[in-house]
């Protein structure tokens, strides 16, 4: 009996946080569908979720955060992987690159924010650099990459973090498929980027899909960045929601709740496709090289 | 051959300098005094931002010592945790065990914000709030997925086969795991210790609502000075904020190695 | 092997012990002898003031509220800090947090039923003191309990009892005046637009360069009832309706006004700095010539500290800017009202009030009529420094703020009628 036991008792404390996530998150849904029994709303509606879609500025914000966590990650992961494999290759100076990669994992999202401003803003070193080249001639000739309605301050700073979290996290997985199977299609005459692409790189999925996960579900609902480097209109939705639920009027709280719930629900729907779509297929390509 | 290596190198010098630039141009930042648009250079070297860090800012250091011991708490709760959690994931099987290893995973899909913001009021309730425990609750659970991940992978890799053969030569399972087990796991429980120290340090959201002004870190302090501060003393708080944290690592790090040096050492 | 048991052993002590450093690095609360007696509060209106400073002698009081001016929060840490442990054994903890989150701060706890917080004295005024005092989260009232509101405060003058128009009840004290001016390096922009005409003609002479914070920053929107004020007068804002759609027809010019400037600002009012203090930064990196701020000598600390060039200086409209006061208020929770009360006498009375006029440059709310010829002195001697108009200067062009409750209209029809349009 105790014995049966054991890894529960090992997990105790793991279900002990969870349950304090999940009612966090309950909390968060029953009040989005207005249920505050401190305020005497004792009835669940969808009033605040209609409220919430039937708002322009919302869906400007989700789509604002969706774009942003997509083209971040796509980048993220690219650049990432070509990061990881160029790594792998590169004998001379291995050791250097690797602890220059750790830098930007060790850098805290809100330092990446300063430096995405002073090298990128209007007042910022490429456009000082521009300046004295005589492409510009006046600060705001300089474009806007920064406080920019598509958010592309955001996607570099998260660019910046990303893609050497992406490098590290495949580096492992990637260099044992590489020394193993890449090296045996090497050997049987195959190019050695016909050998990447058909061999390490498919091999290196799961590792890839899980990094590429990760970073998706957190750019989309982070909260520093797109305040430090966002604009006034329209605000990704992480930013958004708070300044709703910071409203001192405590009747406007399930409208803040409903904004979250669908955040919830958005993030939900991503871990669910990387789940069941990509485990799948990649499983699949798995299987088929091990017969 | 020589082509594409040169061309593998170029990328690796261009993704270095990427990184290592805007660390310098910010160090530079952090040591004028002023510097205008459009100048390429700042009006002259000065020490006005460190002043302020150090010196004008009486809360500032002691703010920073503080931040650090709450992260280490906060990691090694989590790597504790992380360590029992990975022990019951890869050494017993048991119904329930795919949904714990999904809940383990739930606070990379839940953002930190929505937990701080859902959590909240039964923090007030529970009068957590503003206090160094509900902050570290927080922490530590959204440090927890990577301690997990981080050691469940080492401990499933190093199996029990070293415990069954120690429990065959008559050792008990607690000198086994003392001797054993954990020396072995050590470098991975190093590295997931410092992988959450790191998340915890950086943490803005959860310190910031649920302690409530309470809870002082650093990563709350330099907040609002990047998102409208001089620039000068924005950099310097943050080289200060890079350098702790680059420097808890090294120290780990060479904790790490000097382990693994000495487990190698006995070994042979 | 023992080696590494005793490394290991050691390692967990070592845990043990940050644990534990780390619980002792919360400030305790529970040092606060009045944590668990609510009921006090109905005894403070008996007690005298002598007795409510005893109560308060080596406890902690907390101090929140708005950040971002680093000369304010040094002041506050070192030298009000410093004198009430010499004066009244009390520690003083300033905590930075913008208004909004305190106000959230206190609505959570009040909608969990606390009655012991965090939260003692609390800097606000203005549209949030309407929202903290119709939403029971201020303990009060407590004013004339403080000797300095005798002794130093004009009990007659508006400011005194009304905020914004609305009436204060004892439920705040005066911290400091404020005034707009609007400021630019002369060097650079050698105009000084003092009407709005000139303003919009600056605005198109120097194309880019020219912005105002976001709204609903405190600044952004003080520079939007500015222009109102400009454009359609002050007087009929006083006793308006708090409804949408009658503020909307009264202020539509300046909202054509501010619509009309917009191709001419930086990012064509596509997007507006998002507080104050970053559009301070452009402002002194040179990104911007035109900043303005509530604090009509804080051009004179920032010179001296090389922080802007000293050819910047400050300048008004002619037909006046908004001028108003902020407060101290005492959070409904506050776990020390006794200390709340001495640190709030201490920064209305003269002492409080030439140190922040001396450091900070604010404008005192003390009345000189009630000063004595030393106390005077200490104020007179200050040099409010370069480029800065004078007390006299800014009172003879000084317009009242409107009515709390108009404010949060007015930056809704901002947000909608005027950003990207």
């Amino acid at each position: 009996m105790i014995k049966k036991a054991v890894p529960y008792i090992l997990l105790a404390p793991l279900i002990a946080l969870l349950l304090i996530l999940l009612l966090a998150v309950a909390n968060s849904l029953l009040q989005g569908l207005g249920y505050m029994p401190a305020l005497g709303l004792n009835k669940i509606s969808l009033d605040y979720y209609r409220e919430v879609f039937s708002n322009p500025e919302f869906s400007a914000s989700l789509l604002l955060s969706l774009y942003i966590s997509l083209i971040s990650t796509i980048f993220s992961v690219a650049i990432g992987v070509l990061i990881c494999a160029s790594l792998i290759k590169t004998k001379k100076a291995e050791k250097f690159y690797r602890n220059v990669l750790r830098i930007p994992i060790l850098t805290p999202h809100i330092a990446v924010a300063l430096f995405v401003v002073i090298i990128f803003s209007q007042s910022g070193i490429l456009s000082r650099i521009c300046y004295q080249l005589n492409i510009i001639n006046e600060i705001n000739e300089f474009p806007n990459i920064i406080y920019n309605r598509k958010g592309i301050g955001i996607i570099l700073g998260y660019i910046w973090k990303e893609a050497p979290f992406v490098a590290y996290f495949v580096l492992s997985f990637m260099e044992s498929i590489s020394v193993s199977y890449e090296e045996a299609a090497i050997n049987l005459g195959a190019s050695p980027i016909r050998s990447f692409f058909s061999v390490t790189l498919p091999l290196s999925m799961p590792a890839i899909l899980n990094a590429a996960f990760i970073i998706m579900i957190f750019s989309f609902g982070a909260y520093e960045l797109p305040f430090l480097l966002g604009v006034t209109k329209p605000k990704a939705l992480p930013v958004q929601a708070y300044i709703e639920y910071s409203h001192p009027d405590l009747r406007h709280r399930p409208y803040a709740m409903a904004e979250n719930g669908v955040m919830i629900l958005v993030s939900l729907v991503m871990a669910a496709l990387y789940f069941y779509l990509w485990r799948k297929k990649s499983d699949g390509i798995r299987k088929s090289y091990d017969k | 051959m020589t082509n594409k290596n040169s061309i593998l190198r170029l990328i690796m010098v261009f993704a270095a300098a990427c990184i290592l630039i805007p660390v310098a141009l910010m160090t530079v930042w952090a040591f004028t005094s002023r510097w205008q648009w459009p100048d390429l250079i700042g009006e002259s070297l000065s020490l006005r931002g460190f002043r302020e860090v150090f010196i004008n800012n009486v809360q500032g250091f002691r703010i920073l010592v503080s931040s650090i011991f709450i992260s280490m708490a906060a990691a090694f709760f989590a790597t504790v945790i992380g360590y029992m959690s990975a022990q019951a994931f890869s050494m017993y099987d048991f119904p329930l065990k795919k949904w714990l290893r999904f809940g383990s995973m739930l606070p990379i899909i839940i953002p930190s914000s929505i937990f701080a913001m859902g959590i909240h009021v039964y923090f007030i309730k529970w009068g957590i709030n503003d206090s160094i425990t509900g902050v570290l609750a927080g922490h530590v659970l959204y440090c927890m997925p990577y301690t997990v991940n981080i050691l469940g992978d080492s401990r499933e890799a190093l199996g029990n086969k070293y415990e069954q053969q120690a429990a065959m030569l008559g050792c008990s399972s607690l000198k086994a795991f003392f001797s054993i087990t954990l020396p072995l796991m050590l470098p991975s429980v190093i590295s997931a210790f410092s992988m959450a120290y790191i998340i915890s340090f950086s943490q803005y959201f959860i310190t910031m609502l649920l302690g409530g002004g309470v809870v002082k870190t650093y990563a709350v302090l330099v907040f609002p000075l990047i998102s409208a501060g001089d620039r000068t003393i924005a950099g310097a708080y943050t080289l200060v904020f890079l350098l702790s944290s680059i420097f808890i690592f090294m120290l780990f790090e060479g904790a790490i190695k000097f382990i693994v040096k000495k487990i190698v050492g006995t070994e042979t | 092997m023992k080696r590494k048991k005793l490394s290991f052993v050691l390692c967990l002590v070592l845990c043990v012990m940050m644990v534990v450093s780390c619980s002792n690095n919360t400030t305790p609360q529970q040092n606060n002898p009045q944590q668990n007696n609510p009921v006090k509060d109905a005894d403070l209106s008996e007690i005298s003031f002598d007795e409510i400073a005893e109560k308060a002698k080596g406890t902690k009081v907390t101090f929140y509220g708005w950040g971002g001016d680093e000369y304010r929060n040094n002041w506050l840490n070192k030298d009000v800090a410093g004198a009430l442990k010499e004066k009244y054994d009390i520690t003083l903890d300033v905590v930075p947090m913008d208004i909004d989150q305190i106000l959230n701060k206190l609505s959570g706890e009040k909608q969990a039923g606390s009655t012991s917080g965090s939260i003692d004295v609390i800097w606000i005024n203005g549209e949030n003191f309407f929202t903290a005092k119709e939403n029971s989260f201020l303990y009060g009232p407590f004013l004339d309990k403080l000797p300095s509101y005798e002794k130093y405060i004009d009990t007659e003058d508006s400011e005194t009892n009304y905020d914004f128009g609305y009436p204060i009840e004892g439920y705040e004290a005066p911290y400091g005046k404020a005034q707009i001016v609007f400021m630019g390096d002369s060097a650079k922009t050698p105009e000084t637009p003092a009407s709005a005409e000139e303003f919009s003609e600056y605005v198109q002479k120097y194309k880019g360069k020219v912005t105002y914070p976001a709204l609903p920053d405190f600044t952004g929107s003080a520079f939007v009832r500015n222009v109102i004020y400009e454009i359609c007068g002050y007087e009929q804002f006083m006793n308006m309706e708090a409804d949408k759609e009658t503020v909307k027809e009264e202020v539509m010019p300046a909202m054509e006004y501010l619509k009309s400037l917009n191709p001419y600002l930086w990012n064509e009012g596509k997007t507006f700095p998002a507080s104050s203090t970053e559009q301070e930064n452009m402002f002194s990196d040179g990104e911007l010539y035109f900043y303005l701020s509530y604090s009509p000598y804080s051009v004179a600390t920032r010179i001296e500290d090389g922080v802007y060039p000293d050819t910047v200086r400050t300048y008004l409209f002619d037909k006046g800017t908004i001028g108003n006061t902020s407060y101290m208020g005492i959070a409904y929770n506050s776990p020390n009202k006794e200390g709340a009360m001495v640190v709030i006498d201490y920064l209305t009375s003269a002492e409080g009030q030439a140190g922040q006029f001396d450091k900070l440059k604010t404008l005192p709310v003390v009345d000189n009529n009630k000063l004595s010829p030393e106390e005077k002195e200490i104020f007179e001697k200050v040099d409010t420094g370069k480029g800065t108009l004078t007390q006299a200067e800014l009172l003879s062009k000084r317009l009242p703020e409107m009515p709390a409750n108009l404010v949060p209209i007015i930056e809704e029809i901002w947000l909608e009628e005027v950003v990207g349009k």
